[in-house]
């Protein structure tokens, strides 16, 4: 069960915004049959305006996710990067947080906190409506163990998504930039549900 | 529970910071994670974080196998998959292991997580683990 978020108000937002399309629509006069544009002749496209996405009013604070869900605030994870299709996550390195005390290991179960977070955001990106993403499983190769003092980074890329079902697959580094091979530790392959948000 | 993986466990800060606590029943390992609203993951509904759960169940098959074989360290990850089957409610969360299969240097383990009926689990792992 993955976590989110999606305020209310957000919704409410959407909402409103979705709204006013459809009136547009209803508005919108209807080509009639008799005047067909002429073969070659195509009508000009038009530009739809920019309807702002649920997920896109978080980029504009990133720092809210991890302040709306106790668990990521507990361990520190912060989301850093959020776009269409991906996210970036990072863990910085925590005490706390190790399995390894002397050689500054950091817990796998840490790092699946993280990996579950980051990648049903970026599943979360894919759709345009409010919904609540729930992990239905996630699979985590681990290359070898993170370096003492070093953050966790994993970049999610949601590559498919249909009506109700995500896949995502994400690389974690153990660095705060850079996509070299040598600083991999670990690769996921995850699914993720969606439930709409019923507002109440 | 032998000292030995108490000792093994006690080292780990993250065990610490979860707070789940082991009993040992026949051979078998018994792990409760107590409820905390640390461990929230969805704030709409107080469902209980994936991740934690997932970090339990690994920790869990982590140290099932640690006794099983009487190892002196604890073994490595290799790959896990989990399964989430139904939503963490806000309670405390159960867990145990099985090893499936142990050669000289992999083993094959699944765990499973439950909140009131042990017939019921709401996640289940199964991973590999690099011994020695």
């Amino acid at each position: 069960m993955f976590f989110l978020v999606l305020l209310a108000k957000l919704l409410k937002i959407d909402n409103t915004v979705f709204m006013s399309d459809k009136t547009n629509i209803e508005n919108e006069e209807k080509p009639s049959d008799n005047n067909k544009p002429e073969a070659g002749t195509a009508e000009p496209h038009k530009a739809e305006p920019h309807k702002t996405e649920p997920w896109e009013y978080l980029t504009q604070n990133l720092d809210m996710m991890s302040d709306v869900i106790p668990q990521s605030k507990a361990i520190g994870a912060k989301l850093t990067k959020l776009s269409k299709g991906r996210a970036t996550g990072m863990l910085p390195y925590n005490e706390k947080l190790l399995s390894d005390k002397e050689k500054g290991i950091m817990a796998s179960g840490a790092v699946v906190t993280l990996l579950d977070q980051t990648c049903g955001t970026a599943g979360m990106t894919a759709f345009s409506e409010a919904i609540l993403p729930v992990t239905l499983d996630l699979r985590v190769d681990y290359m070898r163990p993170s370096r003492k003092g070093n953050p966790i980074r994993c970049e999610a890329h949601c590559y498919k998504s249909t009506k109700t079902i995500a896949f995502v697959r994400a690389n974690v580094y153990d660095t705060e930039e850079g996509d070299d091979e040598a600083d991999l530790i670990a690769t996921v392959q995850s699914t993720f549900s969606y439930t709409k948000i019923q507002p109440k | 529970m032998p000292r030995y993986l108490n000792k093994l466990l006690e080292e780990m800060p993250y065990c610490q910071h979860l707070g789940l606590e082991f009993n040992f029943e026949n051979e078998e390992i018994r792990a409760r994670l107590p409820y905390k609203t640390d461990l929230v993951g969805n704030p709409l509904t107080q469902l209980i974080h994936g991740g934690v759960i997932g970090a339990c169940l690994e920790l869990t098959a982590v140290a099932q196998l640690t006794m099983t074989r009487k190892l002196e360290r604890l073994p490595k990850t290799i790959n896990v998959t989990i399964d989430f089957l139904r939503p963490g409610r806000p309670k405390d969360v159960h867990f145990k292991a099985l090893v499936y299969k142990q050669g000289r240097r992999v083993a094959n383990l699944e765990a499973f997580a439950w909140q009131d009926d042990e017939s019921q689990p709401i996640t289940k792992l199964h991973g590999n683990f690099l011994m020695g």
